[in-house]
């Protein structure tokens, strides 16, 4: 068996965020080496603050990177050109967290997701139009959505709508930036089955950013767990979920409360924690 | 487009609109609209009063005010408009290019703006008239170029805060270019501002031209202009008052329809674009907040009235024969809530979005209330301490506290109960504490206004509450102020405010939702501490089953503004009796097979105005027969301590 190149291979990134002229950076990622390979689903889980979303970022081409490479099939692209960049946009796509912001209020969703057909001049405006239909059915939608605007509807839908919209070019991989943690149980349950069935259909990489370890063991092949900007560690998902090896590993299981009220009761800590001192 | 249609609905800019264009078009079209010549001389009707020859009457040389006001609308609206062209070719462009590449060019082009705001307008403006002595032109285009700058700070605010959005990044994400991003996405959000802007600096720009015209500084007569009209009459006003009234009121007429117009536009791109925002807290509000019951233990009494009259016929034929209203409370409860029923909306058109909730609440016991966004579990908790918020009351059902019914209270009788026997914990810590004032400061009020006490004894209160929540250093910690904590913290300041009254009974409304898992762990170690040492009863508010199992022992489910079941909460994830209650328990990726889809509901929570007579849940439901829908389901004991209001809760439990 040969050992192929990765679709992604993040290496030593460190990206910075200036603070203006008073502070120094942000530190944001430290020397952050990831791997993911096509077809799989790489978790990335950490509380706020940890680095996971900048790391999607940086992929994307929206980080300060100020050291070390991100390779895309082989090729060195964060500091791709513009037009390069634009190119790559048809291969890398996301989704993000917050379903009410990721779409245009003043645009229908015709409008909105026709867009990167139009703008890649992949569709004229009556295929571009058939495609969004297509879409639209693809993620559970009925097709008359294309004329409404993103307020007519619910999270969960538009939570399916920017599904459409970053699938629509059929990527090779999408970051998905904590696309559940803004919808209730139940809906969550349909977008993560939604992409399940989405990832089966067309063989797409998912970069699957979240807090939540569950929902991170749930839907990955492997895990990394990012704690202040950097990896402490990764490995396959039920590995690292029934046998983390790093205590903050250990410590982000043991916090998450468990539904089972039995299993919660002996989780608990002895009650009177320590003073807490952190700011 | 929504918002057009939007901005004609509003009877008042419509009308203003219809006018502003009617004085446009008549000037427009003065050669053929107007009666007479403006310049012709009839010395015969000098100075006549309005009739049927002259309509508004003639001035002092005979010449018709109808006709020169209308010629005269060329020259001012002309003026105006050369004005706001240069007043948005300008502002526009160089806002949305210094808020979205900011860097250099912001930097310059802000500071040029700060020095045209520095400079008087109408000295440079008369100089400009002075020097080019051209009529209207140079005026208009000076007055253009010095009210740019607030129309540049405007936009690029607006480019700002709208380059922040998902959707802004989203479209780069798609590899549009800078230059599509502006046109496709940021222009079309930001042109409200633009338009109510450009309205405004349109009439000033008018008033401005008369004001110049009054003065001289305008079209040489005999050329009327409105302003040049004014300094004629104004000249007799002695003699013959009239003739400044036409020309005054119109420019006051046009004037105030551009005022009317900008807000209209205001208004009309504020109801239809800003109804977004995040999160489960806006889609919940917007679709108007599902009711959340708690949990009933109490077997129901038999079926009580709701109170006649407080509600309206709609309400009562959809809240199910309350089960427990007008019952008595349990007595040794320290809170029992009956039958409550809730409704949002003024009177004729309400929606009822908690229906025919009742629970108990022991001494020192801790109770949950689970539910999803829009099942109606805030507004429950909201309406035990009166504070439902505009246009939302409670239309049938009690409250108790101690056996001493809430509802029923005025409000400053409410008032002296919250915080000191029932104290709230919010959801977001950050945003209810005051960033102007000192964490001790903000303390020390809430334990003033709990017992008078001198100033020593209230530090050492404060104090003594702030290590209570297990803050290091309360000493230090009193001085400092809000943005300097971690959310952790700061919700252990929010905690201490809730403790200062020393309540009986603390409601905790996602208490940790905004937090991270670490630091959630804390607060909720920190919850069941206090209430071992000070023995105070919760209610805790969640959609979260791993923060019920941690902090309660018996819970409500809601759906949809009725609890579907109520149980001790492990009995409740254990063998749970209601389709819904197994349903959201199945969806929990806790209990997922990895490579199995997850058991999600299929559909989504209906809005409040649509919910059925019958079973709420029906419609979602795998085990749903007509019967379900034929009528209110009562929420019923199943056995001891667990009720549940299904019809199929026996075939349930498989």
């Amino acid at each position: 068996m040969t050992v192929s190149e990765p679709l992604v291979r993040v290496e030593e990134l460190t990206v910075d965020y200036p603070r203006g002229r008073r502070l120094p950076p942000l530190r944001a990622l430290d020397r952050v080496s990831v791997t993911i390979s096509q077809g799989e689903t790489l978790g990335l889980v950490g509380e706020s603050g940890s680095g996971k979303s900048t790391l999607g970022d940086a992929i994307l081409g929206f980080a300060p990177a100020v050291a070390g490479a991100v390779y895309y099939r082989g090729e060195e692209i964060l500091h791709a050109r513009p037009k390069r960049r634009r190119e790559l946009t048809r291969q890398i796509q996301v989704i993000f967290q917050n379903p009410y912001g990721s779409l245009n209020p003043a645009k229908t969703i015709g409008e909105t997701l026709a867009e990167p057909l139009r703008f890649h001049r992949l569709a004229g405006a009556a295929a571009a139009r058939e495609k969004v239909a297509e879409w639209l059915e693809l993620v559970g939608m009925a097709p008359e959505a294309m004329k409404l605007y993103p307020s007519e509807f619910s999270g969960g839908q538009r939570q399916r709508i920017a599904i459409a919209r970053a699938l629509i070019l059929e990527p090779e991989l999408v970051v998905c930036d904590e696309v559940v943690s803004a919808l209730d149980l139940s809906v969550q349950a349909q977008i993560l089955n939604l992409l399940t069935s989405l990832k089966e259909r067309l063989g797409v990489t998912y970069l699957f950013i979240t807090h939540d370890m569950a929902v991170v063991e749930y839907m990955s092949d492997r895990i990394a767990v990012l704690h202040r900007g950097g990896v402490v560690e990764q490995g396959e998902a039920s590995r690292i979920a029934a046998n983390p090896a790093d205590p903050y590993t250990q410590a982000l299981i043991a916090a998450a409360p468990v539904p089972d009220p039995a299993v919660q009761r002996q989780r608990r800590r002895p009650t009177r924690p320590e003073p807490t001192t952190r700011n | 487009m929504r918002s057009v249609r939007a901005f004609f609905r509003q009877p008042v800019a419509a009308t203003a609109f219809a006018v502003a264009a009617a004085i446009i078009l008549a000037s427009v079209f003065a050669n053929v609209v107007a009666p007479h010549d403006p310049l012709a001389q009839d010395l015969r009707s000098a100075n006549a009063l309005p009739g049927a020859e002259h309509w508004l009457g003639a001035d002092t040389l005979g010449r018709d005010i109808c006709s020169r006001l209308l010629y005269g609308g060329r020259i001012t609206l002309t003026g105006a408009l050369i004005a706001v062209a240069v007043f948005v070719a300008l502002g526009v462009p160089a806002g949305l290019l210094a808020g979205y590449r900011r860097g250099l060019f912001d930097l310059v082009a802000s500071r040029v703006v700060e020095v045209m705001f520095a400079i008087p307008v109408m000295i440079i403006v008369m100089v400009v008239v002075s020097v080019f002595s051209s009529g209207v032109t140079a005026s208009m285009l000076t007055i253009g170029i010095l009210g740019s700058g607030s129309l540049f700070r405007v936009v690029r605010g607006q480019t700002m805060a709208a380059a922040q959005e998902l959707y802004v990044k989203a479209a780069r994400s798609e590899g549009l270019r800078a230059r599509s991003i502006l046109r496709r996405h940021i222009l079309p959000n930001i042109w409200g501002p633009v338009i109510v802007q450009t309205t405004l600096f349109s009439a000033g720009a008018i008033l401005t031209e008369s004001g110049l015209a009054f003065l001289g500084f305008s079209v040489q007569p005999p050329a009327p202009s409105w302003g040049s009209m004014i300094g004629e009459a104004s000249r007799y006003i002695s003699a013959h008052p009239w003739q400044l009234i036409p020309p005054g009121v119109l420019i006051g007429v046009i004037v105030m329809c551009l005022g009317l117009i900008g807000d209209g536009v205001r208004d009309a791109v504020s109801r239809t674009d800003t109804v977004r925002r995040p999160g489960r807290r806006a889609g919940s509000r917007r679709r108007g907040q599902a009711g959340r019951p708690a949990a009933p233990a109490v077997p129901a009494a038999p079926a009580a009235l709701s109170r006649p009259g407080a509600a309206s016929p709609d309400a009562a034929s959809r809240t199910p024969a309350s089960t427990g209203a007008g019952a008595d409370p349990q007595p040794d409860a320290i809170l029992s809530v009956r039958g409550l029923t809730v409704a949002f909306g003024r009177a004729d058109s309400q929606t009822v979005v908690v229906q025919d909730v009742s629970f108990d609440v022991g001494p020192g016991e801790s109770v949950g209330v689970v539910g999803e966004s829009g099942s109606g579990k805030t507004v429950v908790a909201r309406s035990v301490i009166g504070l439902l918020g505009r246009g939302g009351r409670v239309i049938s059902g009690q409250v108790f506290f101690d056996g001493q019914e809430l509802t029923a209270l005025p409000p400053a009788a409410l008032a002296k109960i919250r915080g000191r026997d029932i104290a709230l914990i919010p959801q977001e810590p950050t945003t209810t504490l005051d960033p102007a004032f000192t964490i001790g400061k903000q303390i020390a009020e809430v334990v003033r206004r709990h017992d008078r006490r001198p100033r020593a004894e209230v530090r050492a209160r404060v104090i003594e509450l702030l290590s209570l929540v297990g803050l290091a250093e309360p000493e230090t910690l009193v001085g400092r102020y809000p943005h300097e904590l971690s959310g952790g913290m700061a919700q252990r300041v929010g905690i201490a405010l809730a403790l200062a009254g020393r309540p009986r009974l603390l409601i905790a409304d996602e208490p940790t939702t905004a937090l991270d898992v670490t630091v959630q762990q804390q607060i909720l170690d920190l919850l069941r501490d206090l209430q071992d040492r000070l023995g105070m009863a919760i209610l805790v508010v969640t959609h979260d089953w791993g923060v019920l199992a941690d902090l309660t022992e018996r819970a409500g489910v809601m759906y949809a503004g009725q609890v579907v079941e109520s149980a001790p909460i492990e009995d409740l994830y254990h063998r749970p009796l209601s389709p819904y209650t197994r349903a959201l328990i199945a969806a929990n990726p806790h209990n997922a097979t990895k490579g199995e889809p997850l058991p999600s509901i299929p559909g989504q929570v209906l809005a409040p105005a649509d919910w059925p007579i019958g079973c709420h849940f029906a419609p979602r439901c795998a085990l749903a027969t007509p019967e379900c829908s034929a009528g209110p389901v009562e929420l019923r004991p199943a056995e001891p301590g667990h009720s549940v209001r299904c019809l199929h809760s026996a075939s349930a439990v498989v």
